[in-house]
């Protein structure tokens, strides 16, 4: 069994949005919904000014605060794959989920956009795009980002490239305080 | 020509964001919760009285109804009751289903008289809806203090001051009842009873506020919000001032001349269980996640 993950080098961001434009053409999100936003943070003053990227998306906890919300157990994860997703046929529309998601990574759709591809009055997330993980393709955000600052593999593989960088990079988890043990790690 | 301070949009920056999702509905659904439940206690165990009892199950299913207006998918308000493993809103669902259930037999059963060769029917049905009322109390403030996303919810005082403020507004909708049916020498507890409630409610919340200030930088937000921030007109004056020590005044001053009227009642009775809403307004509002990074 693997544990699919990411590992986002944040010195190669340049915050060009290509991964969050790239992940909305492949999943075809309502308009207000990113699966894959990038956030940016000012740090200094000028002349020595300069804008952090943080490129974000649904962490896939291996401890799923979502998971644990949602009262109709619409949300699972992926025995295979550890690919936590949401079942829209079986979601309330509670938005225990979204609150509980230290990571904004899950979105309430209401259903205005009018898109028949979703629900509405269900929650919506990142899958990791397990449809071309299942077909053996890397998530639509990894393959497009330019700088190559996004890496896809097996965690639990201690051979793969995610494993080695997180090893020899001293990768961080965001929000380490919610211990939900993401499987996207970030490299300062 | 002056420098743009925020360059970037708000939804776009790295910092503190407000939780969105729960506002007015969770909050009324939340206080028509604690007050049904807390009603239907003090209306079955300190001054039996068939409306009190009933308002009290007519207001758990207003909660109901509220939750279901707010949910995106309410055909599918069955499936809340699969995650009873983990999902503190699955066990309140389920608290509510069986308090329902047992509070309308138990009602119908000792009032009614229905099952005259079961003597003990209503009486189990009570101590099973009584049980579950507890729960009822007490499972908003747990569904919040479950998230550790949000630090400010993610505290053993939250589930506390639910439950106390569902006691507290539950009497002061006993107050109500009980004035406008012309009963109000049938009072559940004595008026210095209720000043003690109301006052642990204001020592409880001060405490809460206590460890919030002390807490860390995304509590520390919210409780600035609160006291400082958007909030504080609702939370300093309709949570502190009208919903508690203004009502202590009137019920202190009433004390101290030993009488009280009816009007002087209704009015601390309405304020408590106006606090008694805008708390879990605020309380919701004031969650706040810390910066991502």
């Amino acid at each position: 069994m693997a544990r699919l993950g990411m590992v986002i080098d944040l010195a190669r961001c340049v915050g060009c949005d290509a991964c969050t434009v790239a992940c909305q053409t492949e999943n075809g999100t309502p308009a207000g919904i990113q699966y894959a936003p990038v956030f940016r943070k000012e740090v200094g003053k000028f002349p020595q000014a300069k804008v952090l990227f943080l490129p974000t998306l649904c962490m896939h906890c291996a401890d799923a605060p979502c998971m644990k919300a949602c009262p109709t157990g619409a949300i699972s994860k992926r025995e295979q794959d550890g690919i936590v997703l949401v079942d829209q046929d079986k979601c309330c529309g509670s938005k225990a989920c979204v609150a509980a998601c230290p990571y904004g990574a899950l979105h309430f759709y209401d259903g205005k956009s009018g898109l028949k591809k979703f629900t509405p009055g269900t929650a919506q997330k990142c899958t990791f795009c397990s449809h071309r993980v299942d077909r053996g393709l890397d998530p639509a955000c990894v393959v497009t980002c330019p700088t190559r600052c996004r890496i896809f593999g097996d965690l639990d593989d201690p051979q793969s490239e995610v494993s080695r960088l997180m090893r020899e990079r001293n990768s961080v988890a965001l929000r380490p305080d919610a211990g939900t043990d993401p499987s996207v790690r970030y490299l300062p | 020509m002056a420098h743009p301070a925020n360059v970037f949009s708000e939804d776009y920056r790295i910092g503190f964001k407000a939780q969105q999702v729960w506002s007015v509905p969770h909050a009324l659904e939340f206080f028509l919760l604690g007050t049904g439940a807390g009603l239907y206690l003090f209306s079955t165990w300190f001054s039996p009285f068939a409306l009190g009892q009933l308002v009290g199950e007519l207001t758990v299913i207003a909660a109901g109804m509220s939750l279901m207006v707010d949910l995106g998918q309410p055909k599918r308000l069955w499936r809340t009751f699969a995650n009873l493993g983990f999902s503190w809103i699955s066990r309140g669902a389920l608290s509510v289903f069986v308090f329902l259930a047992a509070a309308l037999m138990g009602t119908a059963a000792r009032w009614l008289n229905l099952f005259p060769s079961l003597p003990s029917f209503p009486l189990a049905c009570e101590v099973i809806a009584s049980l579950s009322a507890l729960v009822t109390m007490l499972y908003p403030g747990l569904v919040l203090s479950s998230y550790a996303s949000i630090p400010s919810w993610n505290s053993p005082m939250v589930p506390l001051l639910f439950f106390v403020y569902s006691w507290t507004t539950g009497l002061a909708a006993e107050w109500v009842i009980l004035l406008f049916s012309g009963m109000i020498n049938r009072l559940a507890l004595s008026l210095e009873s209720g000043f003690l409630l109301i006052s642990f409610t204001l020592i409880s919340l001060l405490t809460h506020l206590g460890g919030m200030a002390r807490g860390s930088v995304a509590v520390k937000e919210g409780f600035r919000l609160l006291t400082r921030g958007s909030l504080s007109g609702w939370f300093i004056g309709g949570v502190l001032c009208a919903g508690l020590l203004l009502p202590l005044l009137i019920i202190g001053a009433a004390l101290v001349n030993r009488e009280i009227n009816g009007l002087s009642l209704l009015i601390s009775a309405i304020l408590v269980l106006s606090g008694g809403f805008f708390f879990r307004y605020c309380i919701l509002k004031a969650g706040i996640y810390p910066p991502l990074f």
